[in-house]
This record gives structure tokens, sequence and C-alpha cells, in this order.
């Protein structure tokens, strides 16, 4: 009995580690205009693309990011996933960035069908949305290491 | 005021002429403030004196826009009480062109690229202290400014994934914060001295390191000084030269944030003034909300100028130690105590006793200063 109970543990964490991990994946997704020819980009541009730290697509096209507001629990997803750093750390980023006069936060749209709408009408908007979102009419980017 | 109305003007007039689709593009308006209670047991230092000063508070409001991909313009106004009644002041007013983003042109009144605090002098919710280390950024012989007058280039560079580069370069010229020194026509009365850089060349470089959160900078500014006193140039013992230098590192990473800062000032003119100063600044964040925070900080003067009196102070050294509550980034009460000794900053708010206390070499020491305060930024 003791043994199954054991084998009954390995098994579950075995069989569930993955899904916790997916589903910490698919809590957001990256959107793109349809038109950007991107389709996949690492966690590490992304987070830079974010914080303005790389602002042009390919020299020629801005980068528009789009952030959802700060109490949102989407965003801390995004922002302990992409930038490893809680909501706050960023916002510190940010009042830094924004006083000594070198940049600006991206604006903040309240809802995923808001930051959608962003990323169609902006040919160079990024953004993200809740892993359910219907995303038609933007193309969602694969997000790797 | 006569300057900053006429720059406010001309700033609102850039912002308010240009087409409504152009203004209503990334345009953002952000802002700070704060308020303290300063008391000390006897001397005047930083926000703090004898009688406890209910009348520290500041706000300051900021401005950018982007009318163009390629175009940025940033204002930022502050209005300050103190028991000197209320001032404002232009903090700063430029246009930045970016040709690319390692190389970026600015012009008109820039925020000083120099150390850790220059370019956010008063945003009380970027520190773990409300004021900021006096060896540096305090009065006298503040070894740094807010602003320069003229123009500078500024960019960033990622050496690798890891590694980066933010650096600038600037030429113009620089306002120090005011200070006021017994007359020598009238012993008995003061006057107040504007000193200024001219001809300023100065610049930054900051090393950010793959360790998430550590960087480190060196800055350096060269110049001529100049001394005004009720709008005149005046003769004044600091000299005509002025070599400042400065070298920090910080590390900044939720919850703990620790920074150091050594800054050199020489004014030389025959007569050789040095000014030397350190910091190690640390604080750690828990439970969320609270955060506790130490400071040493020490400025050591060499006048080199035998006609000054013997007891002149030459050295400042403050050991502080903070509360606070963050209820979030943007909003935070502060409560620290500072021992000081050394009375090179710690000193008599009255004239008469300042004097008295130099000629006698009886200065009230150490100071003990109690703060409390609030800062929030938006």
């Amino acid at each position: 009995m003791k043994k199954f109970i054991i084998f009954l543990a390995l098994a579950g964490f075995i069989l569930g580690a993955p899904r916790l991990f997916a589903e910490e994946g698919a809590a957001f997704k990256i959107i793109v205009n349809a038109d950007n020819s991107v389709s996949s980009l690492s966690k590490d541009a992304v987070s830079k693309y974010f914080l303005k730290k790389i602002t042009q697509w390919d020299g020629q096209t801005a980068i528009q990011p789009v952030d959802l507001p700060a109490g949102s629990s989407v965003r801390e997803r995004f922002s302990r996933v992409i930038h490893d750093k809680t909501v706050s750390a960023i916002k510190n980023y940010w009042q830094q960035q924004i006083f000594s006069g070198r940049s600006s936060p991206p604006p903040e749209k309240s809802s995923d069908s808001e930051v959608i709408a962003y990323v169609k009408a902006n040919p160079g908007a990024i953004g993200y949305v809740s892993g359910g979102a219907d995303t038609s009419g933007v193309k969602v980017l694969r997000v790797h290491e | 005021m006569k300057r900053f109305l006429i720059l406010s003007a001309l700033a609102g007039l850039v912002l308010g002429f240009l087409p409504a689709e152009v203004r209503a593009l990334d345009t953002q308006v952000h802002g700070f403030g704060g308020w303290a209670y300063g008391w000390t047991n006897g001397n005047k230092y930083s926000v703090g004196d004898k009688h406890g000063s209910y009348t520290n508070s500041y706000f300051a409001l900021n401005l950018s826009a982007s009318p163009y991909e390629k175009l940025a313009a940033n204002v930022q106004t502050i209005w300050k009480t103190s028991d000197k009644g209320v001032e404002t002041d232009l903090d700063y007013a430029f246009a930045e062109w970016t040709f690319w983003e390692w190389l970026k042109f600015r012009i008109g009144k820039v925020k000083c690229p120099f150390g850790i605090y220059s370019e956010i002098w008063d945003v009380g919710t970027l520190r773990p202290f409300y004021g900021l280390p006096q060896g540096i950024y305090g009065t006298p012989g503040t070894m740094a400014t807010k602003a320069y007058y003229g123009l500078g280039l500024t960019g960033r560079h990622d050496l690798s994934s890891t590694w980066g580069l933010q650096y600038d370069l600037y030429g113009g010229e620089m306002d120090f914060p005011g200070i006021a020194e017994t007359d020598p026509a009238n012993p008995m009365t003061t006057r107040q001295l504007e000193p200024r850089i001219k001809n300023a060349v100065g610049g930054r470089i900051i090393v950010q390191t793959p360790l998430d959160g550590l960087s480190a900078g060196v800055s350096a500014g060269i110049g001529e000084i100049k001394v005004f006193s009720g709008g005149k140039e005046i003769d004044y013992y600091v000299g005509d030269s002025h070599f400042l230098l400065d070298g920090h590192i910080e590390y900044l990473l939720d919850p703990v944030s620790v920074r150091a800062e050594y800054g050199h000032m020489r004014k030389l003119n025959g007569k050789d003034i040095n000014y030397n100063s350190f910091y190690v600044e640390g604080a750690y964040k828990f439970l969320e909300h609270i955060q506790v925070a130490v400071r040493y900080d020490v400025k050591l003067v060499d006048f080199n100028i035998p006609e000054l009196p013997v007891n002149v102070p030459d050295s400042n050294k403050d050991l502080g130690f903070g509360l606070n509550y963050w209820f979030n980034p943007n909003l935070v009460i502060k409560a620290s105590y500072h021992l000081i000794k050394g009375n090179l900053m710690a000193m008599p708010s009255d004239q008469m006793e300042y004097i008295t206390a130099v000629a006698t070499g009886n200065f009230e020491d150490p100071t003990h200063l109690f703060v409390f305060g609030s800062q929030f930024s938006f």
C-alpha cells in the first residue's frame, strides 16, 4: 500500500509538473500587428522591447509596446516571466527613466480588447493579453529562452 | 523668477501651437513631491532646525512630449517651500533628437549627468532617505548640480547580451545651489552667493554588468568658476578653475538597494581647496511594505587658505538610520535619525551665533537630527 502511494505521488508529480509550467507559460500571449514579419522572439528581446532598450524592429519601424494596468494579474505574470522582476521593480525603473528625462513608459490599456485594438491599429505595436483572449486579427508570437 | 517665467511661456507656446494630432502623440504628464518635519538639538542641518521645521515641502511637474518619432521635449518645474518662503525654478527644459539609440543630441537646460542622484535630485520615491547624501549633494560645497545650460550628447549601447554602456558628454554653463556667507564688508550680516561654472565640459560613463541590478559609473567635469552676489560678479577666494570627479556603484534589485559614491571637488587659483566626500547607503524591504535603511556619509575639506580663521569647520560625518513604509512604489512615509559630527554643514542658523562659534571654536557638536515625512510620485 505504502509503495502504491509513493508511486502515485511520483506519477502525479511527473505528470503534473510540466502542466504547471505550461500553465505559467500560457497565462499570457505576446501579440504583434498582423503585418509584422516577426513570428518568434527570445524572452530577453521581449523584455528589452518593453523597457525601450531596443526601439526599432528593423531599423525602420518604431517598436510601440503597450502595457496592461499595474494591478492586472496578467501584467504581474508577464513581468515575472519576461522581466524576471515584480511590477513594482519595473515601475521603479520607469520612474528613474521619466524623471531623468531619458524615456517614458509604454501606454497602459485597461483590457485585453483595448490592447488588441492598439496592436491592430499600430504596425510597430507589441502587447500581451491573457491566455484566453480572442487574438483574431493580430499575430501571436512564440517566445523562447 | 523672470527667466523661469520666460522659459515656461516658451515651453507653453511650443506645446500649445502644435497641431492637435501632433500633441496627441505620446504626451505624458508626471510629477513628484514631498513634505517633511525636521528637528535637531541645536544646529540647522538638512531639513531640520532646533525649533522643529514643518515648512519643508515641494512639488514638481514633469511634462514630456514626442511630437515626432525622433524628437522629444522635456520640461520640469518645481515649487519649494522652506523657512525662506516659496521658491520656484525650472529644473530643466530641453529638446532631444534621436539619431540612433546610441547617439542622441540634447539642447537647452538639460539634466546634468553626474553621479547617482543629480538627474533625480528631488524624486524621493527613488531613494531610501528623505534627503540626499549631504556630502556630495548638500550645501555648502555642493559637488553636483541638477542641470547644465548648453548642449550634450547621450546614448546607450549593448556591448553584449549582458554588458551595457550608457554615456554622456556635455558643454555649457552650470548653476550651483546658492549659499549664504558672512559679508566681508559688514561681518554682522550675510550675503547670498551664487556660484556658476562657466565654459564647463563634462561627461559620465555607466557600465551595466551581467549581474542583474549592478552598475558602476564615473563622472567628471571641469570649468571656470564665477561667483555672483546680487547679480554682480565678485572676487572670491575659491579661485577660477573648478574640477569635479565622481565614482559610484549601485546594486538595485528588489528588495535590496546598495549605493556607494565618492566625490572630489577641487578649486584652484593659487589657493587650492579640496573637497572629498564618500557615502555608502543600504536598504532592505520586507513584508512588501516596510523598508529599513542605513547610510554613512563623510565630507572633508582641505581649505589651504591661511587667512581663514583656524576654527572654520572642515568636516561632516553623518550616520543615518531610516524606517519607511511604502504604500506602493509611488507613495512612502519615511522616518530617520541622523547622528552628525563636525560643523561643516551642521551649523547655527543665527549668523551671530556662527561668527561667535568660529571665533571661539565652541560649536554644538554632535548634532542629532530627526526627520519624519512623506514623498510621492506619479
